[in-house]
C-alpha cells in the first residue's frame, strides 16, 4: 500500500488533479455566474402571493416574501440552530418610505395569504399591497368595500389607461413638435442675425410672426392637455393598509390591479408573460428603479449599428490590403503588431481620444463651422450617439481586421489561382471569388465586434451615454435621425441603477433583469460568431488539393 | 523662505519647509495670489519673481531696471500684476501660466501640502470648499492600478495556467472543442456585468462568508489531494474506463460539496479561528479594518475576467508544442508529468509568459470592475480589506465633470497616456515573444 502511494505520487498523477482542479473552478465560475443572472433575472417577473403576517405586538405586515436568513450572530450554545428572520417586500413607499421589512420568526403570531389582497402597480411610488375600501368619482362614492371597489375599479382602469395614452401622445409629439418647430424658428433668426450680410427685416418679422402662432398653438394643446389631465384625476380609489391606514389614489395612477392570491398558475404564468413585454417595451420610472428597459435597448441596438456601419469599411478594407496586396515584409509585420497592439488598449484610452479628439476637437469645430446660431450650447461637440459609435469603431477594428485576415487565409490558393488563370483580373477575382468565400471570416468578425461594442461600457461613459435621455435618437421630427443626441445604453444603465440610484435595494430586479437582457445579447452573438467560424474551418478543411 | 504651520498634537508651529531662489537684492514687496498657492516677490532692483508654494517653484524671473519695487499686488485672477516702483511709475505685468501647481515632482513624488503634517502622496481632485488647493499625486493611483492588477494575478493565474495545461495536455480533442470556447464566452462577458455583480452580491456575500472562505483555502485543495488518492485506490478496471480530461467533471461535485460544507460552517469557523467577531479580530490583532468593497472582491471578478485570456493564449502556445517531441519523450518511458515539466512546459513557457502579459495588461487598464467593486478611495495600502482608486476608475469619474482644457482635464490625459504608454509597452513584448515562438516551432 505505501510503496503504491510513494508511485503514486512519484507520477504525478496528483499534480494533474490539480490542473484538472482548474478547469473544474472556471467551469463552475461560468456557470455559477449564468445561473446566478438567469435565477434572480428571470425571478423578477413572477407575480408572488401576497402574505399577511401577523405579529405579537398586533400588528401587521402585508407584502410579498422576499427571502430569510439566520439572524447573524443569533447562534449561541443553547439555540444551535440560531434565530431566523424573513424578509418582507411591503412596497407602499409613500406611507412606510422602505421597501423591505425584516420579521423576527419569533414575533410571528400567524401568517395568512389573504384572497383579498390588492397588488397595486402604480406610475409613481412603486407597489402597494393594501385592500380597497371605497372608490369614489370626484366626491362621490362609486362602490363601497373590497369586492365592490374590486369590480368598480376593473372598467375605470381601462378608461385611465386610454386616457394615460392620449396625455402621453399630446406631451409627446403634438407638443413636442411644436417646442422643436419654435425651437427652430429661434434658431433661424439668431442665424439671420449673426448673418452680418443684413437680413431683411421683414423675414426675421415674418419669423416672428411664426413663432407667436405657434406658441397660441402651444396654449390650445395646454388647455386640452388640462381638460384630460382632470378627467385623469377625477376617479380616485381609497385603499387601506394591513394596519388600517388609509390613502386615497387616483386610478390615473394605477397601471395594473392584480389580487395575486387568487390567480391560477395559469393567469400568473399569463402575467408573467406580460411583465417581460412590457420590461422591453415600455420607459423606465422612478429614476430608472422601476418600468422598462427600452430606451437602454434601443440606444444600444442604434449604436452597434452605426458602428458597424463605421467599422465595416475600415476593417475589411484594412485586412484585404494586409493580406491581399501588401507586399509581407517588415513594415507589414510593424502593422500587424500594432494591430494587436490596439486590441489591448485599455478600452477607457479609447474613451478619453473619443473625448479629445471626436467631442472637443471634431465636435466643436464642426459647431463653429454649422451650428454658430446654437453656441454657447453644444451641438456636436458634447457627447452624442455618433462620437459613441465611432470610438467604438476604434475599439472594435482590430478584431474585425484579425477575422477578416483569418477569413481570406483560410480561402484556398487553388480558388485565387483557378480565376486569374481563366482571365479574371486581380479585382475580379477579390470581388467575385476571394470575399464572396472569405463572407463567414467576415461576418464572424462582424459579429464579435458587436458584441464587444454591446457591453463596452467604459468609453462611454466619456462619449455621451446618460441615465435617463429624454428622446430617443430616432424619431418623428426632422432630420428624423439625431446623431448628436445623448442615448440610454444597457451596460451604462446596470451601472446607473445598480450604483447611483438612491434607492438600491429596491432597484436591484431591475438590474438584474438588465444583465439578463445585456449577457443573452452578447453571449447569442458570441455563439453565432464560433458557429460560423467552425463552419468556415469546416468548409475548406478538405479542400486542399 | 516660506515658512508655514504644521500640526503636532494640538499645537501649532511655524516650521520650514520650503526653499524658493534668492533675489539678488533685498525683498522690498510680496503679494500672494488669491487664487492658487502662487505669489510674487520684488525686490530693491526690481527684480520680479513669481513663485509657486506648494511646488517649491520659482516660475518666473522678471529681470529689473534697477528702479526697487515699493509694493505689488497680483490681480485677483492671477492672470496679470501691478507693480509701484520707488521712482513712483506703476508697471503692470500681463501674466499667462494656466497650470502654475503642476510639475513632475508633484504629480509622482512627496508633497507637503498646506494643513498635512508631512509630504504625503495625494490626489484629490476636488472638494466643497472655495479655498481648496487640487492635489494631483497620481502615485495613488498608480499604486491602485498595481494592487488591483496583483490580486487579480493571483486569483487568475493559477487557474488560468492549469486549466489551459489540462485542456491541452489531458484533455480528449472531443471534450477540448467543448470546454475551449465555454471558458473563452467568459471573456466575452461585458465587464460591466462582472463589475455590478461583484460589487452588489459578492461584496456583501463575501462579507459574510469570509471565514468560510478562509478555510475553502485550505479545505478545497485538500480535498482534491484526497479525491486523487481515492481515485487511485479504485480497482484499475474503473479506472481504465475514465476518458482523458474527465478528471475536472468528477471534481465539481467535491470542490461544490467542500465549498458547501465549509459554508455551513461558517459561523463555527469565524468563532474558531477569530473568537466572535473576524472583522473585530483583524482590527485588534493587525489593525486592520474591513471595507465591504476591497481588494479581494476585485481579485475576484477581475480575476474572472483575465482567466480566459491568459487560458486561450497558453494554452495555444502549449497545444503547439510539437507533437512527436511528446510522443518521443512518453515512448522514451517518462511519464505523463514528466514530459509535461520537462519538456512541454519548458518549451512553451515564452507562450505562456505572453499570455501573463497580456492579462496584466488587460488587468491594468479594466475600468467597470474596479470603478464598481473598490470604494474608489485613491489611499496607498496592501491590506487585503480595503479599497484603492485605479487610473483607468480615476478617469472615468473626474473626467466628465473636469473643464475642458483645465489642469485636472490634462492631468488626466497624462493618466490616459501612462495607461496606454504602460499597456503598449507590455502588449509590444508579449507580441514579438508570441512571433518569435512561432517561427520556433514552424521549424519542427
Amino acid at each position: 500500500m505505501r510503496a503504491k502511494f510513494k508511485k503514486f505520487l512519484a507520477s504525478g498523477n496528483v499534480f494533474i488533479w490539480g490542473c484538472a482542479a482548474g478547469v473544474s473552478v472556471s467551469l463552475l465560475m461560468v456557470f455559477g455566474l449564468l445561473l446566478l443572472i438567469i435565477i434572480n433575472g428571470l425571478g423578477y417577473f413572477w407575480t408572488s402571493d401576497i402574505a399577511e403576517v401577523t405579529l405579537k405586538d398586533g400588528q401587521h405586515v402585508m407584502g410579498q416574501l422576499a427571502g430569510r436568513e439566520i439572524i447573524p450572530r443569533s447562534i449561541t450554545p443553547s439555540r444551535p440552530e440560531g434565530k431566523g428572520r424573513v424578509r418582507v417586500k411591503i412596497g407602499n413607499r409613500d406611507l412606510y418610505g422602505l421597501d423591505f421589512k425584516w420579521v423576527n420568526d419569533d414575533q410571528i403570531v400567524s401568517l395568512s395569504y389573504p384572497t383579498d389582497a390588492v397588488l397595486l402597480e402604480r406610475r409613481e411610488w412603486g407597489n402597494m399591497f393594501a385592500r380597497i375600501k371605497a372608490v369614489y368619482d370626484g366626491e362621490t362614492l362609486l362602490a363601497d368595500g373590497n369586492e365592490a371597489g374590486w369590480i368598480a375599479l376593473a372598467p375605470l382602469l381601462t378608461t385611465t389607461e386610454a386616457l394615460h395614452r392620449q396625455i402621453t401622445k399630446i406631451e409627446r409629439v403634438e407638443i413636442g413638435s411644436i417646442n422643436a418647430d419654435i425651437e427652430q424658428t429661434r434658431l433661424k433668426i439668431r442665424a439671420f442675425e449673426l448673418d452680418h450680410l443684413s437680413p431683411s427685416k421683414s423675414s426675421i418679422d415674418n419669423l416672428r410672426a411664426q413663432i407667436a402662432a405657434m406658441e397660441s398653438r402651444y396654449q390650445e394643446k395646454t388647455t386640452e392637455l388640462e381638460a384630460l389631465r382632470a378627467q385623469f384625476d377625477q376617479y380616485s380609489v381609497l385603499m387601506v393598509d394591513a394596519n388600517g391606514r388609509e390613502k386615497q389614489i387616483p386610478v390615473g395612477q394605477i397601471i395594473r390591479a392584480l389580487r395575486p392570491n387568487e390567480m391560477t398558475l395559469l393567469h400568473k404564468g399569463w402575467i408573467y408573460v406580460t411583465n417581460v413585454w412590457s420590461v422591453l417595451s415600455s420607459e423606465p420610472r422612478e429614476a430608472n428603479t422601476e418600468g422598462g428597459i427600452f430606451p437602454a435597448i434601443f440606444g444600444t441596438v442604434m449604436m452597434v449599428i452605426i458602428m458597424t456601419i463605421a467599422v465595416v469599411p475600415f476593417g475589411v478594407l484594412a485586412a484585404l490590403y494586409l493580406r491581399e496586396y501588401a507586399k509581407q515584409g517588415a513594415m507589414v509585420r510593424l502593422v500587424r503588431i500594432a494591430v494587436n497592439n490596439l486590441a489591448g488598449v485599455p478600452s477607457i484610452v479609447f474613451g478619453v481620444f473619443g473625448l479629445g479628439f471626436f467631442i472637443y476637437a471634431v465636435g466643436g469645430t464642426l459647431d463653429t463651422l454649422f451650428f454658430p446660431e446654437r453656441l454657447p450650447t453644444p451641438t456636436f461637440g458634447t457627447g452624442g450617439i455618433l462620437w459613441a459609435s465611432l470610438t467604438l469603431a476604434l475599439l472594435t477594428v482590430p478584431v474585425v481586421i484579425v477575422s477578416t485576415e483569418e477569413g481570406l487565409a483560410a480561402v484556398p490558393r487553388e480558388f485565387r489561382e483557378g480565376s486569374l488563370a481563366l482571365g479574371a483580373t486581380k479585382l475580379e477575382t477579390m470581388l467575385k471569388v476571394v470575399i464572396p468565400s472569405a463572407l463567414p471570416g467576415i461576418l464572424t468578425g462582424l459579429i464579435l465586434a458587436m458584441a464587444r461594442a454591446a457591453g463596452e461600457v467604459a468609453p462611454l461613459m466619456l462619449t455621451g451615454v446618460v441615465k435617463l435621455a429624454p428622446s430617443l435618437p430616432v424619431d418623428g421630427s426632422w432630420p428624423f435621425f439625431h446623431f448628436d443626441r445623448k442615448f440610454m445604453h444597457l451596460g451604462f444603465h446596470i451601472y446607473d441603477v445598480g450604483f447611483q440610484s438612491p434607492n438600491v435595494e429596491a432597484a436591484k430586479p431591475m438590474v438584474y433583469i438588465t444583465t439578463l437582457v445585456l449577457i443573452s445579447v452578447v453571449v447569442l452573438l458570441n455563439f453565432t460568431a464560433i458557429v460560423l467560424r467552425n463552419h468556415l474551418r469546416k468548409k475548406y478543411a478538405g479542400s486542399v488539393l | 523662505m516660506p515658512v508655514r504651520e504644521a500640526q503636532e498634537s494640538s499645537i501649532t508651529r511655524l516650521r520650514l519647509i520650503h526653499h524658493f531662489e534668492a533675489h539678488p537684492a533685498p525683498v522690498t514687496g510680496i503679494s500672494p495670489s488669491l487664487r492658487d498657492k502662487g505669489f510674487m516677490t520684488g525686490d530693491a532692483q526690481g527684480n520680479l519673481f513669481v513663485h509657486y508654494a506648494t511646488s517649491a517653484q520659482t516660475l518666473l524671473k522678471l529681470q529689473g531696471n534697477q528702479q526697487g519695487i515699493r509694493t505689488l499686488t497680483f490681480s485677483p485672477k492671477a492672470d496679470g500684476a501691478v507693480a509701484l516702483t520707488e521712482q513712483g511709475s506703476v508697471v503692470t505685468y500681463a501674466i499667462q501660466n494656466p497650470h502654475p501647481e503642476t510639475t513632475l515632482a508633484t504629480l509622482f513624488s512627496l508633497v507637503w501640502y498646506e494643513g498635512y503634517e508631512g509630504p504625503e502622496h495625494v490626489w484629490q481632485s476636488s472638494s466643497g470648499a472655495d479655498d481648496f488647493e487640487a492635489k494631483f499625486g497620481l502615485l495613488p493611483l498608480m499604486f491602485g492600478t498595481l494592487k488591483g492588477t496583483l490580486y487579480a494575478m493571483l486569483v487568475a493565474v493559477p487557474l488560468a495556467i492549469l486549466g489551459a495545461i489540462y485542456t491541452s495536455m489531458f484533455m480528449h480533442p472531443n471534450l477540448r472543442a467543448k470546454i475551449k470556447p465555454t471558458i473563452e464566452i467568459m471573456a466575452a462577458l461585458p465587464t460591466v456585468i462582472l463589475g455590478f455583480l461583484a460589487g452588489l452580491w459578492l461584496a456583501p456575500v463575501l462579507e459574510r462568508i469570509f471565514p468560510a472562505l478562509i478555510a475553502m483555502t485550505v479545505v478545497v485543495p485538500m480535498s482534491i489531494l484526497a479525491a486523487a488518492i481515492l481515485w487511485q485506490c479504485l480497482p484499475p478496471a474503473i479506472i481504465r474506463r475514465l476518458r482523458p480530461g474527465m478528471e475536472s467533471f468528477i471534481l465539481i461535485p467535491v470542490i461544490i460539496g467542500t465549498a458547501w460544507i465549509c459554508l455551513g460552517l461558517n459561523q463555527p469557523i469565524e468563532s474558531f479561528l477569530f473568537g466572535s467577531d473576524y472583522k473585530n479580530w483583524f482590527a485588534t490583532h493587525w489593525g486592520l479594518r474591513y471595507d465591504q468593497r476591497n481588494a479581494l472582491v476585485v481579485g475576484f471578478a477581475m480575476g474572472f475576467a483575465i482567466v480566459p485570456i491568459i487560458f486561450s493564449i497558453s494554452e495555444e502556445a502549449l497545444s503547439n508544442v510539437p507533437r512527436h517531441l511528446i510522443a518521443g519523450s512518453l515512448a522514451l518511458g517518462a511519464t505523463r508529468w514528466q514530459t509535461l515539466v520537462k519538456l512541454v512546459l519548458v518549451s512553451a513557457s515564452p507562450g505562456i509568459f505572453s499570455a501573463l502579459m497580456i492579462g496584466f495588461g488587460r488587468a491594468i487598464g479594466e475600468t467597470m470592475i474596479v470603478l464598481m467593486a473598490t470604494g474608489n478611495t485613491p489611499i496607498m495600502d496592501w491590506s487585503l480589506f480595503n479599497g484603492f482608486r485605479t487610473l483607468s476608475a480615476n478617469i472615468a469619474v473626474e473626467i466628465p465633470e473636469a473643464p475642458h482644457g483645465g489642469t485636472l482635464y490634462r492631468t488626466l490625459f497624462l493618466a490616459a497616456v501612462l495607461l496606454f504608454a504602460f499597456t503598449f509597452l507590455i502588449n509590444t513584448v508579449a507580441e514579438m515573444i508570441r512571433q518569435r515562438l512561432r517561427t520556433k516551432y514552424s521549424q519542427y
